[in-house]
């Protein structure tokens, strides 16, 4: 009689790893309802809805086709370079350290698979600049793949991150800015090549909105749905342009008047000052206050201003200084550089014209009767002009 | 040889296996012992009704009060009674003994209101002093298991490399995989690794064949990679250590209540647990 065989060690494992899988499905499945909940209990407008889930099903789907949580180094993640999020001040980054390490990571981060061992987040660039100081050498992730990546629709993506970001945490205005500007032209790609002048374009509609006093209504709009904000936008926009800029701005259900004054003035800032909102996520307002220390301002050339700028900005990160204070400060530096300038001229020709008479008087001119036919002379020059 | 780094976050490593005589004991002792001479504070709680460890360590019995009972009662005050281990040697090493008093709080465990988490809400409303915990549990997984599991951060498994602990691991796996979501543990307690004990390649074809290794200790090219242990616990994501020498000198050391580093010093097959404890310092000080 043959000797029975053993058991196979294949055979004995499959149960376990069949039921561990399927568990962590279920986590997953889990995970993604919570997010759904949490998407459905904002004010949403319906088609962002819509497409949110439509996203979420199928990164999903994805993820179940690619089963499994993994345990990823920290080191072999990258940041997303078009993540919409790209300030992350050390305050924030300690909060969500310290949550990590008190309660752990709550749910996966996703990843993209690059190269071997090198993954590109997909979402959650906070909790992964937050591991290390928790004490954290890895992270639990999921992986997207970037064939699958490639078929979900990008605008869709973009408007999820953004969204996403919105709700979580609080975006940085300066994010916000580039955020909308890039859903603007991923949406309406003809945008693309008036970016520049996007704050313009919005800017001279809300000044059109305040002298016809329409202005006053853009805060119930904002929070609008959608047909009532469509309507109301082709009723005040004269462009595609416009209707495109106020479309966006209204669909994240934000007001057009604070993004302009608040919001869009942020963009095209000096590389010194992007970075302090980057590094630690400088106020809005000091960053505007800061600006105005430039070249132009000064009368000197950018290099010289950039230089000032950042030794007040530094001062500013280092002891804190409130607004007020970087207000005073910033008037201060921009007196001192012009009195330190030439003796005062006056600059422009009114202002020369404005002067003249009084010097005139006080050189008493028309009692040297030389000067005062040359002044006649003059005179006549200068009305003949006006002919 | 104290090379004692700063310590970032305590470590509590339960020891698990639901198959007697896998090394548990074994593993737990000579871990508390050379993380203790390491530098860093232990603390080894034990959750064996059988009391191993007053073998091990030399220790008298412990009585009701003076053992992990006390801890477990619901009037427990914070003050645990820690008995010093080897203290001839080392001075930050202890112990919190269980034994016979075990048998009683198993069955107030699960007439309390907070049952297997009981363990874990004493180490959060009274923290131990130390740097790393280890939990030495009995070989089933019923009440002292789920304390255990409840209240580590860290699962490690001793194996034996045989059908019936194969067996065993499999069913631990399931357990650990349905419990820590049951439990709802957040966060939820990481598998360290599985390390393969009381191993005799020299003598035991059947450890060599589900290490898929020759006997020189080499991996063994005709033995299927699918049919050894550490491929199929590697490919559920867990990690798989390197293993532990099967040595009578661990029995004679543990009659003399000393771990084989103090027993026989030099002695080769003490090397084995520095994997384990090089692991366990990472995640204590990284």
């Amino acid at each position: 009689m043959p000797a029975k065989k053993p058991a196979s060690i294949s055979q004995m494992f499959a149960p376990a790893s069949q039921n561990q899988e399927v568990l962590q499905l279920q986590d997953r499945v889990e995970e993604l309802e919570d997010e759904l909940r949490q998407l459905r209990s904002q004010e949403l407008d319906s088609n962002i809805k819509e497409a949110l889930e439509e996203q979420i099903q199928e990164l999903a789907q994805q993820l179940a086709q690619q089963g499994g949580e993994h345990q990823v180094p920290l080191e072999q993640i990258q940041p997303d370079p078009e993540q919409p999020r790209t300030v992350f001040p050390a305050t924030v980054i300690q909060a969500r350290a310290k949550s990590l390490r008190e309660k752990g990571q709550h749910s996966p981060i996703i990843l993209i698979p690059q190269a071997e061992n090198s993954y590109k987040l997909f979402d959650g660039e906070l909790r992964w600049r937050s591991a290390s100081q928790a004490g954290l050498t890895k992270l639990r992730a999921v992986f997207l793949t970037q064939e699958a990546l490639d078929k979900l629709d990008k605008a869709a993506i973009f408007d999820r991150q953004l969204t996403t970001s919105l709700q979580s945490e609080k975006l940085h205005p300066f994010d916000l800015a580039n955020g909308l500007v890039k859903l603007m032209v991923i949406r309406y790609p003809q945008l693309n090549e008036q970016v520049r002048a996007i704050p313009s374009l919005l800017n001279a509609i809300i000044q059109r909105l305040r002298r016809s006093k329409g202005i006053a209504e853009l805060e119930e709009i904002a929070i609008a749905d959608r047909d009532t904000q469509q309507e109301w936008i082709e009723k005040v926009c004269i462009s595609d342009t416009e209707r495109w800029i106020l479309e966006v701005i209204l669909s994240k259900q934000l007001n057009p008047v604070s993004i302009n004054s608040n919001v869009f003035t942020l963009l095209n800032l000096p590389d010194d000052l992007q970075s302090v909102i980057r590094t630690d996520g400088l106020e809005g307002s000091k960053v505007l206050e800061l600006k105005k220390i430039s070249g132009k301002n000064l009368n000197v050339d950018e290099e010289a201003a950039t230089e000032l700028r950042t030794k007040l900005t530094n001062e500013v990160v280092q002891q804190g200084l409130s607004l007020d204070k970087i207000r005073s400060r910033v008037k201060e530096i921009l007196r001192t550089q012009r009195d330190s300038e030439q003796p005062p001229k006056p600059v422009d020709i009114s202002q020369r014209l404005l002067s003249i008479p009084k010097q005139l008087k006080r050189a008493k001119v028309w009692e040297d009767t030389k000067k005062r036919q040359k002044l006649e002379k003059l005179l006549n020059e200068l009305e003949g002009l006006l002919l | 040889m104290k090379t004692r780094k700063a310590v970032k976050r305590q470590i509590r490593l339960a020891i698990l296996s639901n198959a007697g005589g896998s090394g548990k004991t074994t593993a737990a002792v000579h871990l508390a012992y050379i993380v203790g001479v390491r530098g860093y504070k232990v603390t080894l709680i034990e959750l064996d009704s059988n009391g191993s460890i007053q073998t091990f360590a030399g220790l008298p019995p412990a009585t009701s009060e003076k053992s992990l009972a006390a801890v477990l009662k619901k009037n427990f005050n914070g003050n645990y009674p820690l008995v010093p281990l080897w203290s001839e040697h080392v001075s930050n090493v202890w112990a919190i003994q269980g034994g016979a008093p075990l048998r009683e709080s198993v069955v107030e465990i699960n007439n309390s209101e907070r049952k297997s988490q009981t363990l874990r809400d004493r180490l959060e409303d009274y923290p131990l002093e130390s740097d790393f915990v280890i939990f030495d549990t009995p070989a089933s997984l019923d009440t002292m298991g789920l304390l255990a599991l409840a209240a580590c951060t860290h699962l490690l498994a001793p194996i034996k490399p045989e059908y019936k602990d194969t067996g065993s691991f499999v069913d631990l796996l399931n357990w650990y995989n349905e419990k820590i979501r049951e439990l709802r543990l957040k966060p939820r307690p990481e598998i360290l690794g599985f390390v393969p004990s009381r191993v005799d390649i020299g003598e035991e074809a059947i450890h060599r064949n589900l290490l898929g290794l020759t006997r020189q200790g080499k991996p063994n090219k005709k033995i299927p990679p699918e049919e050894t242990l550490p491929f199929q616990i590697e490919q559920m994501g867990i990690h798989c250590f390197p293993l532990i020498r099967e040595s009578s000198y661990y029995l004679w050391a543990s009659g003399a209540g000393l771990p084989l580093h103090l027993y026989r010093p030099g002695c080769p097959f003490i090397e084995d647990f520095q994997p384990l404890v090089d692991a366990v310092e990472k995640l204590m000080t990284e």
